[in-house]
């Protein structure tokens, strides 16, 4: 005994028997019970209470399909993190959901942001980065060709906007291409020959120096026609550059 | 304990219904007024409402609930002023003291009784769990060590060390 009283083993024994009697009286005399509206008060606590798993509250809800459920539990998971009151593996769970949902999230939006953006730039007619190849593949053939061809190569694609009588002299829109290459009558197949026929006129001679340029560009577009005659194509190959 | 895992509160209510009579009475044990005793054992569920997650299943559930009861009970006994209240109609007051409720009594009684809890409140730990734990909480010396974490032979010689101590305590602090 801590008092300074004589102890012995029977002593203590009797000492800590009557006092549990004594306890177990005062539990028995106490037999208390809880009103009927003990229950509704304590539910009405636990409304206000997050889930205290919001993480499978949340799996469950997402099973079921049940969306307000599922944002429920997102929104009790957050309350569960940022709460303290949680032991700390529910909370450190919980804030793993939030975290995982937040970058979901943010990630569905960029991706729809990003889609969006791409939807719109589609539907505008004029799309510029298709335009400006052009320019800089026309740029090549006036400096290849300078001095002879500045005013051939100009009306090359007038031309081509022309050609409608070419074709009526020859039969495709080839041809038409070949009436810029007409003027090198020295080409080899036979359309040149034909458009010699509607086109053979002075600028041949000029054609001859445009089919140079026309060597290159068809080379580089490797458009088969362009690439044989070059000659005559090579206003055509400025054109045809800038289709490549 | 699954469905309120899963998020459906209204399922708490069931255990709320089952336990509260056993929870209420113990914190009742440990405060000796209803009214207070009612406000912690709302505390308790609220409590174990929140650590449900926590819980292991070792042992079974009102075993764990009453451990919360019980320690929320003694830190309220210990906040509270030393004021000893005899209500006639509470049934810890000794009103059922054969041939009718005798004040002087009922008086001797409840001022005994609520020494006696003081003193459980002033033991010190484990003393003063294994003891509230047993005597108010009504557990089996298997459900505190398993609710303790402790072997039972170690919760048996806690109890009477507790017993022992808190005789001393009543003796000691009487005039």
């Amino acid at each position: 005994m801590s008092d300074g009283r004589p102890t012995h083993v029977d002593d203590e024994t009797a000492l800590a028997d009557e006092m549990a009697r004594e306890l177990e009286g005062m539990a028995e005399r106490s037999q208390v019970t809880p009103q009927s509206r003990f229950a509704d008060r304590v539910m009405a606590s636990i409304t206000r209470e997050p889930l205290p798993q919001p993480a499978r509250a949340f799996g469950a809800a997402v099973t079921a399909r049940r969306l307000g459920a599922a944002l429920a539990s997102i929104g009790d998971a957050w309350r569960v993190a940022v709460g303290g009151r949680a032991p700390l593996a529910v909370r450190a769970q919980a804030l793993a959901l939030v975290l995982v949902v937040a970058v979901a999230s943010l990630a569905a939006a960029g991706g729809a942001a990003v889609g969006a953006i791409d939807l719109l730039n589609a539907n505008q007619p004029p799309r510029p980065s298709l335009t400006p190849p052009q320019p800089s593949t026309t740029p090549p053939s006036p400096s290849t060709s300078p001095s002879p061809s500045p005013s051939p190569a100009i009306e090359a694609p007038e031309p081509t906007t022309e050609p409608a009588p070419t074709t009526d002299g020859g039969e495709t829109p080839e041809a038409t291409d070949n009436a810029g290459a007409t003027q090198p009558p020295p080409g080899d197949t036979p359309r040149p020959t034909r458009t010699e026929d509607t086109h053979g006129t002075a600028p041949t001679p000029t054609a001859t120096e445009t089919d140079d340029h026309g060597g290159g560009g068809g080379g580089d577009g490797g458009s088969g026609g362009g690439g044989e005659t070059s000659q005559p194509t090579g206003t055509d190959n400025h054109g045809g550059g800038g289709d490549g | 304990m699954d469905a309120v895992l899963a998020g459906d509160r209204d399922a708490f209510r069931f255990l709320v219904e089952r336990e509260s009579p056993a929870v209420l009475r113990a914190c009742h044990r440990v405060l000796g007024d209803l009214h207070e005793s009612e406000d912690a054992a709302q505390e308790a569920f609220v409590t174990a409402f929140r650590s449900l997650a926590a819980w292991r299943g070792e042992g079974p559930f009102g075993a764990w609930l009453t451990r919360i009861a019980v320690r929320i009970a003694l830190r309220r006994a210990q906040r509270r002023r030393d004021v000893t209240w005899i209500d006639p109609m509470d049934p810890a007051a000794g009103v059922d003291l054969p041939g009718g409720p005798d004040p002087a009594i009922t008086s001797l009684r409840a001022e005994r009784a609520a020494g006696v809890r003081a003193a459980v409140g002033r033991l010190d730990e484990p003393y003063r769990e294994v003891v509230a734990l047993r005597f108010f909480g009504e557990l089996s010396l298997e459900e505190i060590a398993d609710q303790t974490g402790r072997p039972l032979g170690t919760v048996k010689t806690h109890l009477r060390r507790g017993l022992l101590r808190l005789r001393a305590a009543i003796d000691g602090g009487q005039p």
